[in-house]
């Protein structure tokens, strides 16, 4: 079933990237949606009816290389592909309905031809394919983006990631002999270097999932229309990251240092989200942080208390996806208003809005608290504080106290469309379905920790972040890579080029051989001279050569 | 008597046509270069064909003897003097001057050097050469008109008597040492005896004006300080035949006659090889004029032809021939585009001359190319046969340092060679070049057919090259 | 004379007369200049067609050379000239053939000198071919040797102003190089007594001295054509002064021929003199990857960004051939095959822009947005270049890593390092080209490449993508 999936929607999606044309613009990408909602349908009535279907291809069969393509069908496979397939239809649903997405066939078909590659990724049963998939992700990705800037880090950021990727499965492949998933533990009996395969791993990964350090790329996307960001942050290279980490987890134990890298960018990686969610002024680099922490969060379940991968997908997936709609909901209400400094008081207008937000949200934080047990649970139930605070103060600022919004947003201020609405309530309701009668004690006390919060709005002093230049423009990665990496390879390079190239070889070898045959030159024509002095010279040298060549032979 | 007549044919057709054109040019009213081309020709090929027929008989065998040997090498002047006389006439014909002087000379030349091969008489070998010497003397003389020709000119005349002086003085010296002039002779004396000071001296008195003749570092300054003075056509002429005939004898003399002075000759001429292919090529880098540049390269190849050559061994000699013949034909292919590069009538002698001559003549520029990466002995043009064999007999020889040397000189003459090419193809034109005359083309494509036979089929040369060889074999 | 029309001295003559056809072909006038160009074009293609026959003929996972021609050459010295192909030389010489036709794409419209362009290229490409199919070390060293004239004269000819100054190096290394070869080569013919087959050298054995001057002579003249320090140099200053693409291309393909020669001439059981030299290369091979692939990244050029990537790539394959593991050497001839064609593209569309960005008086920052279909394929190739599956070089890459890395992994270490960071500036670089907020040029697609350069392109796209999807898809059989 997967198999054909990925080959209708390959096909439909290559055919409408290429033939691209304004007035089928609206039609195919609508098109585009109804077949992978129906190809969701039907994938759907497959995991519930739990069908199994094997699928192998045999690719490459040479003595060096043999990989085959596995599109296999099972339970697991569909319980990891059908939220992205989901998402993906949101996110088409969203493209064909906005105004404002102009290129929706393209989007569309993009999306599309990336859930080929997701389903690729996730039903990999070895190395070579799940490589290829996340190069294709990158490349996707990079399609999906339309903007230059935006672009930039990203594309070098995923092409770091995936040479470190390649590299950690070169060097497993050159030591183990076998691109088989099911034989990477024998790397660590086999392999040698394990320290360098856990660091790139571990690098690929962060790189991949835009953890603390590398999280600048996914700030960039933020000038991108908010669907096609929501898209990227959890459907695109995001994503691969998270499969990478799934499929390569034993390598990252192989040596001291993979797990504790990830585990600190991962703790990290939350403080950050929440500084961006909390201090940020733009909303969709709000709705950036907020992906982050549960980024965060997911790998810190993963990496601390080894918790199931399925869980930890759906959280970051249907969380994210909660995350970016509640603020796309708000961005589109209010006019496409950016910044959180210029609203307040949103409520007066936009009351069902807010009630579908909540739902949503509490939904996830729902689901987030049945999710564990044990210590992880302890750590799922702070999470969970850490999250109704933040997004209360983020709703707290955006609908209630006094507004800062110029009067044409509020003079236009309207409720979320209704595809984003309906978007939001299919997610609360999808995630309040898995949770049935339980946690909900905690999931109250959560809801009371939310109303406290917008009434007493404990954190209002960082409003005054908004103004701070510092804190809104700063990129200090950015400055320390170029302080770190950047500048000192340049100015090597120069030292080289100058040093080596022009003084060394310019100056030295080639300027010396110059000299040299200019000397020969100079002293050979004075030898030239037409002079019958010279001429008896050369005669009686020559008599005398022969005379000494003479007695020499004579001695 | 009839049958020695008949035998001497070759010579007495030469003889002929010196008072044939010495008539023509008294009596026939209308007479033009081609008219003594045509006389020269006939009697050339009348020569040619005689030698050939009588290519192992031999008139006076006391004086001269004929074998493969000879005939090889007096086919190769006559047919390289065919190839200049037909060119010559397209520059007689042009710059409208009698010829008659220069055919006379020519043919003059053609005959002693034949003579000097042909002959196992030292007498007749320092009268041979000092005719030749002194035709190519008055050889120069023709449409010699400045000043400066009159110095080089009398430096040459000097030196040239000189050199047959001292080769008269050896002959002597043989002569009163043996009582007699054959070759046999002296060699038997040189075996037999210890040598002292005198027969060294007149051993050199016969070995330094061969080198002379043939133009070899350090006695190669007449031949280059005449290249840039002397006509194209007599600069051909005196570049290429003497250099064939001298180095005829020369071999002859030294595997037949003083084979006992290994010891001092062997050395001497790795030495002037040495010299030679340094000399030749450092000097042709600073050179502007075309023929003296070309004579600079000239004095290169001699030094890989003598390399080549030692020590006297078969493999030696044959290979020491082929890069003789293969640089023989590519400079007769310079030599024939040096007729094609010409200026409001005038011929072209400087570098300078000849900048971007490609963007009007491209196909002469690219032969010329052609000729130069030959000489460079560049893959796969046919200097590259003579330098293989070279390098391969200095390899069987384990003679690694001149192998060393004459690549390092190579590389050297790759930078004349470079400048050259830069002039031609790289450098805006500087001159109207005239047409070039349909014979010169026509020679240029008998010159590539060769090229083309030597490069694909080597064999085909090389092997009846070795049978011809035979005779100074060991 | 054993068999002498037979094909494979037929791709070396097709070439050859092509290049004659084209000497003699009329230029004058537009018609003219069509003229020489379409000869030109259909000599190499119809190359292509032998070439692809001769894959049929030959039986592709047969070791050793097939369809061995010999032609007795010379009997003393006893010299014979033997030609033969495999699956690595015939791979290189379509990919070679490929290139070509996308170079000629690139100076189609060239006006100046075109018919002195395509016969020097032509001859070039003739002798080359020569090279490749050489399988005695005459006339590999003939060949060898040959191929430097018409590179010679294209450089002299489309120079700039600077021309005199990297003609003379590209003189100084390739003929030192060429030198030093056919001393070796005479040396080792001396040494076997006769006739030197190039598979034969696999099993030559030599005293200790003369193994010593031999293999550094060998390294030394092979390496004079690989861009690796301090031989680099010519090659660096050949390709940030030619404009032309051909050009560019032609002696971007002539490291190709020192890579080739270390294929042939490296045994498979190194003697143990060569331990020395390969531990010594090596280390010069990483640290010139390293140290171009940093000037590439500062260099604002793109032909040098082009040079440092390929230099970089071109050091990869050479330390790769050192390892002498068959699986890296099959792998490094199927990489040549995109590895050239991408190099042709880029520096040809790279050109294309340069021109444009002069002819329209701007700055090419963004101006790749003024132009979709070039923007289309410059983006292919470059996202290709810097080792997406977009082509074999992917996976290709990936065995020659693994098996590197597993050898020496400091040395993989630095090869990755190199291979980002020449990746990275490519990136840089297309981004730039990209950028439309820098475009400066408003009308779109007036002056894009025309329908037929971009359906061929897309074509040559596809057939980077078969040899990703479907490596040797062409060979039949395979």
């Amino acid at each position: 079933m997967i198999a054909n999936s990925v080959f209708v929607l390959a096909l439909w999606g290559a055919l409408g990237s290429i033939l691209v044309s304004p007035k089928s613009n609206r039609i195919m990408s609508f098109m585009t949606f109804m077949i992978t909602s129906v190809i969701f349908f039907f994938l759907s009535k497959n995991y519930l009816a739990g069908t199994n279907e094997p699928f192998s291809f045999e690719w490459l069969k040479y003595m060096s290389l043999q990989v085959d393509i596995d599109l296999s069908s099972n339970t697991r496979k569909f319980e990891q592909i059908l939220p992205i397939f989901l998402l993906s239809i949101i996110a088409m649903l969203v493209a064909v309905f906005n105004s404002e997405e102009m290129r929706k066939q393209r989007f569309c078909c993009l999306v599309a031809l990336n859930l080929c590659v997701v389903c690729g990724a996730v039903c990999a049963v070895n190395l070579m394919q799940l490589l290829i998939c996340s190069c294709l992700m990158t490349v996707l990705g990079f399609c999906i983006i339309d903007d230059m800037d935006a672009r930039k880090k990203y594309a070098f950021y995923n092409l770091l990631a995936d040479l470190s990727l390649f590299s950690v499965c070169s060097l497993t492949y050159g030591y183990i002999g076998s691109l088989d998933f099911k034989s990477l533990p024998m790397f660590d009996k086999l392999g040698a270097h394990r320290d360098l395969v856990a660091i790139l791993l571990a690098f690929a990964i962060s790189l991949k999932l835009g953890l603390f350090m590398f999280h600048n790329q996914l700030y960039d996307l933020s000038v991108l229309h908010f669907n096609r960001l929501a898209y990227l942050l959890f459907c695109s290279t995001p994503f691969a990251g998270l499969i990478i980490l799934h499929k390569f987890y034993p390598l990252t134990s192989v040596s001291a240092y993979g797990q504790p890298i990830l585990k600190t960018l991962s703790v990290l990686t939350v403080c950050c989200g929440i500084y961006s969610a909390l201090f940020m002024n733009n909303i969709k680099e709000k709705t950036i942080g907020l992906v982050q922490i549960l980024f965060g969060f997911g790998l810190i379940q993963l990496l601390f208390f080894s918790a199931d991968f399925k869980v930890i997908e759906n959280i970051i997936l249907f969380g994210g996806a909660v995350f970016c709609l509640m603020l796309y909901a708000v961005y589109y209400a209010s006019s496409y208003e950016l910044n959180v400094s210029k609203m307040g008081g949103f409520i007066s207008g936009n009351k069902f809005g807010f009630l579908l937000q909540m739902i949503a949200f509490f939904a996830l934080l729902h689901y987030l608290l049945i999710s564990f047990s044990g210590n992880a649970y302890y750590v799922a139930l702070g999470f969970a504080a850490i999250l109704t605070i933040v997004v209360a103060h983020i709703l707290r600022q955006i609908f209630f106290g006094e507004t800062h919004a110029d009067e044409r947003v509020l003079a236009m201020l309207k409720n979320p469309a209704w595809y984003l609405l309906f978007s939001l309530l299919a997610l609360g309701g999808l995630l309040a379905s898995f949770s049935y009668q339980k946690a909900l004690i905690e999931t109250g006390a959560m809801f009371i920790l939310f109303v406290v919060c917008l009434i007493f709005y404990p954190l209002r002093k960082t409003e005054a972040l908004y103004n701070s230049e510092l804190v809104q423009e700063s990129d200090a990665f950015e400055t320390i890579f170029d302080f770190l990496i950047i500048t000192p390879l340049t100015i090597l390079g120069r030292i080289l080029w100058l040093l080596v190239d022009f003084i060394l070889i310019e100056r030295t070898i080639i300027n010396s051989l110059r000299d040299a045959t200019g000397l020969m030159i100079r002293s050979v024509s004075k030898l030239n001279m037409f002079s019958a002095k010279l001429y008896i010279f050369y005669v009686l040298a020559s008599f005398g050569l022969i005379a000494f060549l003479a007695y020499m032979g004579n001695k | 008597m009839l049958a020695k007549i008949v035998t001497f044919s070759p010579e007495i057709f030469l003889i002929l046509a010196l008072p044939l054109i010495g008539l023509i040019s008294r009596y026939r009213s209308s007479k033009t270069a081609k008219t003594f081309y045509s006389v020269s020709k006939i009697m050339l090929l009348l020569s040619m064909l005689a030698t050939v027929i009588f290519y192992n008989r031999s008139p006076f065998p006391m004086l001269m003897q004929n074998n493969t040997y000879t005939t090889l090498y007096k086919i190769f002047i006559e047919l390289l003097a065919f190839g200049t006389f037909f060119l010559s006439c397209k520059w007689f014909l042009n710059k409208n001057r009698s010829s008659a002087m220069y055919y006379t000379l020519g043919l003059g030349i053609i005959l002693s050097l034949n003579v000097m091969i042909s002959t196992v008489h030292f007498g007749i070998l320092v009268g041979g050469y000092f005719v030749a010497s002194l035709l190519q003397y008055f050889m120069l003389k023709l449409g010699a008109e400045d000043y400066e020709y009159e110095e080089g000119g009398s430096r040459y005349f000097a030196f040239m008597f000189l050199f047959s002086g001292i080769m008269l003085m050896s002959a002597l010296w043989f002569h009163a040492q043996t009582g007699s002039w054959n070759y046999e002779v002296v060699a038997k004396y040189y075996a037999k005896h210890a040598w002292n000071v005198k027969d060294i001296m007149a051993f050199s008195g016969i070995f330094l004006p061969l080198l002379f003749m043939m133009g070899v570092a350090p006695l190669h300054f007449c031949k280059i300080e005449l290249s840039g003075l002397s006509i194209l056509p007599v600069c051909m002429l005196n570049n290429l035949l003497p250099l064939v005939g001298g180095y005829a004898v020369l071999l002859c003399l030294l595997t037949d006659v003083f084979t006992s002075m290994q010891a001092v000759y062997l050395p001497f001429l790795q030495i002037v090889a040495i010299i030679s292919l340094l000399w030749g090529a450092i000097s042709a880098i600073k050179e502007e004029n075309l023929r003296r540049m070309f004579g600079y390269c000239g004095v290169y190849s001699l030094g890989f032809i003598i390399l080549g050559i030692l020590p006297f061994s078969n493999n030696g000699i044959t290979s020491s021939f082929v890069y003789l013949v293969s640089y023989l034909l590519t400079m007769w292919g310079v030599y024939t585009v040096f007729f094609a590069f010409k200026s409001n009538g005038e011929y072209l002698s400087s570098i300078s001359d000849i900048s971007g001559v490609f963007a009007q003549k491209p196909y002469v520029s690219v032969l010329l190319t052609v000729f130069i990466v030959s000489i460079a002995g560049s893959p796969p043009m046919l200097i590259f046969l003579g330098k293989l064999q070279v390098i391969d007999n200095m390899m069987i020889n384990h003679a690694y340092g001149e192998v060393v040397v004459a690549m390092i000189a190579l590389l050297l003459l790759l930078n004349a060679f470079f400048k050259m090419i830069r002039t031609m193809f790289f450098e805006p034109r500087s001159k109207i070049f005239d047409r070039a005359d349909r014979g010169i083309y026509f020679c240029l494509f008998v010159n590539m057919v060769f090229f083309l036979i030597g490069i694909l089929n080597p064999a085909l040369f090389i092997e009846r090259f070795e049978l011809l060889l035979e005779p100074i074999m060991r | 004379m054993l068999n002498t029309f037979s094909i494979l001295s037929l791709i070396i003559a097709i070439p050859f007369l092509g290049m004659l056809f084209t000497l003699f072909a009329k230029e004058a006038g537009d018609n003219g200049t069509r003229n020489v160009f379409s000869v030109a074009v259909f000599a190499v293609i119809a190359n292509i067609v032998m070439i692809l026959r001769i894959f049929m003929l030959m039986e592709v996972y047969k070791p050793g050379l097939q369809l061995v021609e010999t032609y007795n050459w010379m009997q003393n010295p006893n010299i014979d000239i033997v030609f033969g192909v495999d699956v690595l030389s015939l791979m290189l010489l379509l990919a070679i053939h490929i290139a070509f036709i996308i170079g000629f794409i690139g100076v189609r419209n060239n006006l100046e000198h075109q018919k002195s362009l395509m016969v020097w290229s032509l001859m070039f490409l003739s002798m080359i071919t020569g090279f490749f199919v050489a399988a005695d070390i005459f006339s590999f060293y003939i060949f060898f040797e040959a191929m430097l004239l018409p590179l010679f004269m294209l450089l002299g000819m489309f120079g700039d102003v600077k021309r005199q100054e990297y003609i003379n190096r590209f003189l100084l290394y390739n003929m030192l190089g060429a030198v030093i070869f056919f001393v070796a080569t005479v040396l080792l013919f001396n040494y076997q007594h006769g006739m030197l087959e190039l598979q034969q050298l696999n099993n030559m054995k030599l005293n200790s001295r003369l193994e010593y001057f031999i293999w550094a002579a060998i390294f030394i003249s092979l390496l004079s054509r690989i861009p690796v320090w301090p031989f680099h140099y010519w090659i660096a200053s050949v390709n940030s002064s030619i404009r032309n693409p051909m050009i560019f291309l032609i002696s971007m393909i002539l490291p190709l021929t020192g890579i080739y020669g270390f294929v042939r001439f490296l045994p498979k059981t190194l003697p143990s003199i060569l331990g020395n030299y390969i531990l010594i290369l090596q280390i010069i091979g990483v640290v010139t990857m390293l140290f171009i692939a940093l000037i590439g990244l500062i260099n604002k050029d793109r032909q040098y960004k082009i040079f440092s990537y390929i230099t970089v790539y071109y050091i990869m394959y050479m330390l790769g051939i050192l390892t002498r593991n068959e699986v890296i050497l099959l792998n490094i001839a199927f990489s040549f095959f995109s590895y050239l064609i991408i190099v042709a593209s880029m520096e040809v569309f790279s050109h294309y822009i340069a021109k444009e960005q002069n002819q329209q008086g701007v700055l090419d920052d963004g101006l790749l947005c003024a132009y979709p279909k070039l923007s289309i394929i410059y983006s292919f190739m470059t996202l290709s270049a810097v080792g997406l599956p977009l082509s074999s070089l992917f996976l290709n890459n990936f065995l020659i890593l693994s098996d590197l890395l597993a050898v020496n992994i400091k040395m993989g270490i630095i090869m990755l390092l190199s291979l980002v960071i020449v990746s990275s500036a490519l990136l840089k670089e297309l981004f730039r080209l990209r950028d439309a907020e820098k475009c400066a040029l408003t009308a779109s697609g007036q002056n894009d490449i025309s329908r037929g350069i971009f359906s061929f392109m897309l074509f040559i796209c596809f057939v980077l993508l078969m040899s990703f999807i479907k490596p040797l898809w062409f060979v039949i059989g395979a």
